[in-house]
């Protein structure tokens, strides 16, 4: 007679305890802790520094420039500080309502394209050019008969081609009635094909790059330069930086950092006894670190994050500007969704130990100083392969990243990404073959 | 059922067959039946306890997430890598585990979603 014995509790405990859990650790993000606080924040403090005149008279300046990379919205003669965190707390709430309303879990990505979309918010995304691709979108939602809720995540990350609307309608000497219709005609194409391509280009990097769909808006970004190159209209609007509000900035970034590593302690007195479990990860697509851990781990990791960027910048003088700004929201963002410190120390490494030894000048030169924070998209690449795998790859990034914005024209905000990709397509086949991860171990049969 | 239900259930097949050859599980039975709506993938493992693979188990098991499956499913994979089968979960709805004095038989189940 077979001795017979069914594992009934499994089935049970899939049904009842997991999706139950799952459901509390979204529902943190939520409803009680960063989101809601930093948008909230950021209203409030447009009005503290600013009158509502000022904050309408830059908000229309905002959504009037062509916005190309690099234009720091901070800058007084376009928004000023008051006008740039109105902006970025429209955006973000406009995001915050649509996720409600599709009723989307909090999940890692969509925090991580939160955080990066109020990040952008700094310099490029506003409301008006990043409507039209979620437009579009949608059009290729109802085209693929998929909901659009599905979309999500590369909905997010998207928006960061909006200069393309916004260049087509104020960056071109058209007149607005044919300029506007245009620019939202080539954002709502971009967001119809925008889903296609990146769930192929994911393929290119094998996941080993973070801003997938930096990658792929970069793709889309060279045919719009080659077209308006060959049509002879001019992409050089300039770069714009702004550095005045380095303190308060400083201040924001250090505010949320502090805010979440105690949220973390707060919900988990023992989360620092449970974090080396998530910088085991490697942290290569799609890691959703809040499914993966837990909620205070995410939230200690986010923090921690935020402290090595600020970290960073302090020791390398770096002055913190809006696209810097985005940058640290980025970093932070994306300790939900594959970025840990320990994959992260390592290829800001390598930037640093290029930068010293190119002589790039990390205080002056903004896509220098971008890259040391962006480049933490190749994070992955030293979870999987070891520090000094991620050093190497940090040192091919800056090597790699100005020949990208020379190809993408500055459409695409996510340069580090459209980098990134290049980069991890080149060394992690190498990476795979040359370290032992790619050489089966001696493995013994055990049945 | 689309194409790209097809290409899901062989990377499930693919992902789970290379995790379990790597940790040494060289005697493994695959039994895939496509049903009107779902798809069931039957793997015996001979002479295995529940024991040896209860980390697959609890990795596999994962709540479906639409929005990260359509996001990334393409690059799923290196399952020699654990949190990469946590991706892989999200692929399978339902997992049941059947263990005998002579087999261990893992069900997974996946929904076809269109």
């Amino acid at each position: 007679m077979v001795e017979k014995r069914c594992e009934k509790w499994y089935t049970v405990s899939r049904i009842d305890h997991q999706e139950n859990n799952m459901h509390l650790k979204y529902q943190a993000f939520e409803q009680k802790l960063l989101i809601p606080i930093l948008l909230f924040a950021m209203a409030a403090l447009a009005f503290f520094i600013d009158e509502p005149m000022t904050i309408w008279g830059g908000l229309g300046r905002i959504y009037t420039v062509p916005g190309l990379l690099v234009t720091d919205f901070l800058s007084p003669e376009i928004g000023g500080l008051g006008a740039t965190l109105m902006n970025v707390a429209i955006i973000l709430a406009f995001n915050f309502i649509l996720i409600k309303i599709l009723k989307i879990k909090f999940s890692g990505p969509v925090v991580a394209g939160l955080f990066t979309i109020a990040g952008f918010a700094f310099f490029g995304k506003t409301l008006l050019n990043t409507a039209p691709i979620y437009l579009g979108i949608y059009l290729y939602s109802l085209y693929s008969k998929t909901p659009f809720k599905n979309f999500i995540i590369v909905a997010l990350f998207a928006t960061g081609i909006g200069p393309i609307v916004s260049f087509v309608m104020f960056g071109i000497n058209l007149a607005f009635y044919i300029s506007i219709p245009l620019g939202i005609v080539a954002g709502i194409f971009t967001g119809f094909f925008i889903q296609i391509i990146a769930t192929n280009a994911m393929k290119f990097h094998m996941g080993y790059n973070l801003y997938n769909v930096g990658f792929t808006l970069g793709l889309l970004a060279m045919l719009y330069t080659g077209f308006f190159k060959i049509i002879g209209v001019n992409l050089n609007t300039g770069v714009v930086i702004n550095n005045n509000h380095h303190s308060i900035l400083f201040v924001i970034v250090l505010f949320i950092s502090v805010f979440s590593i105690a949220s973390a302690f707060l919900n988990d007195p023992r989360v620092l006894q449970k974090y080396p479990g998530l910088l085991k990860m490697s942290g290569r697509l799609v890691s959703d670190f809040i499914r993966e851990t837990s909620q205070p781990v995410v939230l200690l990791n986010i923090g921690l994050l935020g402290l090595l960027c600020l970290g960073i910048g302090y020791v390398f003088a770096i002055p913190v500007n809006g696209p810097i700004f985005g940058g640290m929201m980025t970093v932070m963002g994306f300790g939900a969704f594959g970025k840990h410190l320990k994959n992260s120390i390592a290829v800001m490494t390598g930037t640093v130990v290029a930068s010293f030894l190119f002589k790039l000048d990390m205080q002056n030169s903004i896509g220098v100083g971008l890259g040391v924070f962006f480049v933490t998209a190749l994070a992955p690449v030293a979870g999987r392969f070891g520090f000094f795998a991620g050093v190497l790859a940090g040192f091919v990034h800056m090597i790699v990243l100005p020949m990208a914005i020379v190809f993408q024209g500055g459409f695409d905000l996510y340069n580090n990404g459209f980098a990134a990709g290049f980069v991890a397509a080149v060394l992690v086949p190498v990476l795979e073959v040359i370290t032992s991860k790619g050489v089966e171990k001696n493995v013994v049969s055990r049945n | 059922m689309s194409f790209q239900e097809t290409r899901k259930i062989s990377k499930i097949v693919s992902e789970l067959t290379s995790y379990l050859l790597k940790r040494g599980f060289f005697h493994v039975r695959f039994l895939i039946e496509k049903r009107k709506d779902e798809t069931m993938i039957e793997i015996t493992l001979p002479s295995v306890k529940i024991a040896d693979v209860r980390e697959m188990i609890e990795k596999i098991d994962q709540q479906s997430s639409p929005e990260i499956e359509t996001y990334g499913w393409e690059v799923v994979g290196e399952a020699a890598e654990k949190d990469q089968l946590t991706v892989l979960g999200m692929l399978i709805d339902s997992v049941d585990v059947e263990e005998t004095s002579e087999n261990l038989v893992l069900t997974c189940r996946r929904k076809h979603k269109d």
